[in-house]
């Protein structure tokens, strides 16, 4: 059987475990948040790139698996299995990222920098223990608050924001080394 | 046996008044150290000192280390909050009817153990403004109504405190409330982002009063008189990208005490979500004294 169509045989019986609570919650948040501040004010201010980290982090904490160890066993490796439960969160992840830069008076949000941190925060994921996830999903949202409190528009802080390619071949790179974790 | 009778006299202990208070404080002191444990206050003590740092460098306008100061503090507010939550989403694991605390003993005990946080927020804010005098004030204002000399007032020192107080009742609630501690965090987060990141975009005077992080001081619109003409002890900010004419800054004392309490208020109307009893009492008390502290805001906005 390939590949591809255990993919697509496991899309029904994955998107019904993915906890998509969080994701949701966080994308409703955020939406409502961005539209009560666009409607008072037409000052260009940090939220499209604050929401970046913030469903980063939402999809991250999509990959939390109560039943991560008994699955372990399957040929399918648990890196297959969270690029798939990303792949399903990508939807409303988009969706949320396309209304907050509606919204948003400023700058677009990022779908560079959004991937990057997605991506980051798989490598936390896959690098931390599993029942660190949230630890995991928090690292991305807690790396754009730091660079947006810090106002870092330089440096190492903002390659998220400014070289958002090198941090998801880096993350990648540290996803791929991990995988037989 | 032992292990079924021991249990019986520290129920029996716990169901008077001394008792009922050793039993609280014991759990106040095992749920501080957990929080502590958590690690969170440290980065979050630590980043402020990052934040500290960056509002010392050069301005980009006059006024500028004023207009923001309060945020720095607003850090340990967030942090407190996701604290609180972390703390009360530990109620939602089921004990037995049989404990010698109760819901309302534990509920108090993690009250009391989210109490340090705002010392520590207290401590902060002490420290800027031991800062703030140490270098003779703040600057504000623009020529001819501009001073080297501003200081933060008490009731603004006073509003990261009341921030924190804020943050540790919503992060209780939703602590308590969410099912799952990952879309508690997730969301308290997010939710705290528009009203720090953005606090800005809350100083219109139709929305001032119900702010979360109010600004000081007040821009109060002059038209497009002569700035020379208006009483020299005024301060004044000049026309910019935000402002069309000559604008007065006002501080406003009783604003400041005004929003403190509407943030009490609120902090105590939202704590009802994490309480097991007397939740109508809490709505009524806090209701009141929010809408109260509202009105007067309304009242006494220069």
């Amino acid at each position: 059987m390939s590949g591809l169509t255990v993919a697509r045989q496991a899309v029904a019986p994955t998107a019904a475990a993915v906890p998509w609570t969080p994701l949701l919650v966080v994308a409703a948040v955020l939406v409502a948040g961005t539209g009560l501040t666009s409607a008072l004010s037409d000052r260009p201010g940090p939220l499209a790139a604050l929401a970046a980290g913030a469903l980063a982090a939402g999809a991250v904490a999509a990959l939390r698996d109560p039943a991560d160890r008994f699955l372990a066993a399957l040929p399918t490796s648990r890196l297959a299995r969270r690029l798939l439960r990303l792949a399903l969160v990508s939807g409303p992840v988009a969706l949320a990222l396309v209304a907050v830069s509606t919204l948003s008076p400023g700058p677009a949000a990022p779908w560079s920098s959004t991937a990057a941190l997605t991506l980051a925060g798989l490598a936390a994921a896959t690098w931390l223990p599993e029942r660190r996830i949230l630890l995991a999903a928090g690292a991305p949202l807690v790396w754009v608050c730091v660079t947006e409190l810090l106002d870092a528009t330089a440096g190492p802080l903002d390659w998220w924001h400014g070289r958002p390619w090198l941090v998801a071949a880096v993350a990648a790179a540290l996803v791929v080394a991990g995988r037989h974790r | 046996m032992t292990a079924v009778a021991s249990p019986l006299p520290v129920a029996a202990a716990a169901a008077t008044a001394p008792g009922r208070r050793r039993v609280v404080l014991a759990l106040a002191r095992h749920e501080l150290r957990r929080t502590l444990r958590l690690r969170w206050l440290l980065p979050a003590l630590a980043l402020t000192g990052l934040v500290f740092e960056e509002w010392r460098g050069p301005q980009q306008w006059n006024g500028e280390r004023y207009g923001y100061w309060f945020t720095i503090p607003a850090v340990l507010g967030v942090a407190a909050s996701l604290l609180a939550a972390a703390s009360f989403h530990r109620e939602r694991t089921a004990v037995a009817e049989a404990s010698p605390a109760g819901e309302a003993e534990r509920c108090l005990a993690r009250l009391l153990a989210a109490a340090p946080l705002v010392a520590v927020t207290a401590a902060v804010v002490a420290a800027q403004a031991a800062y703030i005098w140490s270098i003779g004030g703040l600057d504000l204002g623009d020529e001819p109504g501009r001073t080297l000399r501003a200081y933060p007032t008490l009731p603004e020192l006073a509003q990261p405190v009341a921030v924190t107080v804020l943050g540790i009742a919503v992060g209780a609630a939703v602590g308590r409330r969410v099912r799952h501690r990952a879309t508690a965090m997730l969301a308290l987060v997010a939710g705290w982002l528009p009203v720090t990141f953005t606090y800005w975009a809350f100083q219109a005077p139709v929305v001032a009063p119900f702010s979360v992080l109010q600004s000081q001081p007040v821009d109060v619109p002059l038209g497009n008189g002569d700035p020379v003409d208006h009483p020299a002890q005024w301060l004044l900010s000049a026309p910019n990208d935000y402002q069309v004419g000559w604008d007065r800054l006002v501080v406003s004392e009783s604003l400041a005490w005004w929003h403190d309490l509407w943030l009490v208020g609120l902090a105590v109307v939202v704590l009802a979500a994490a309480v097991p009893r007397g939740r109508r009492q809490l709505v009524v008390v806090g209701g009141t004294l929010a809408v109260g502290a509202a009105v007067a805001q309304f009242l006494v906005y220069p």
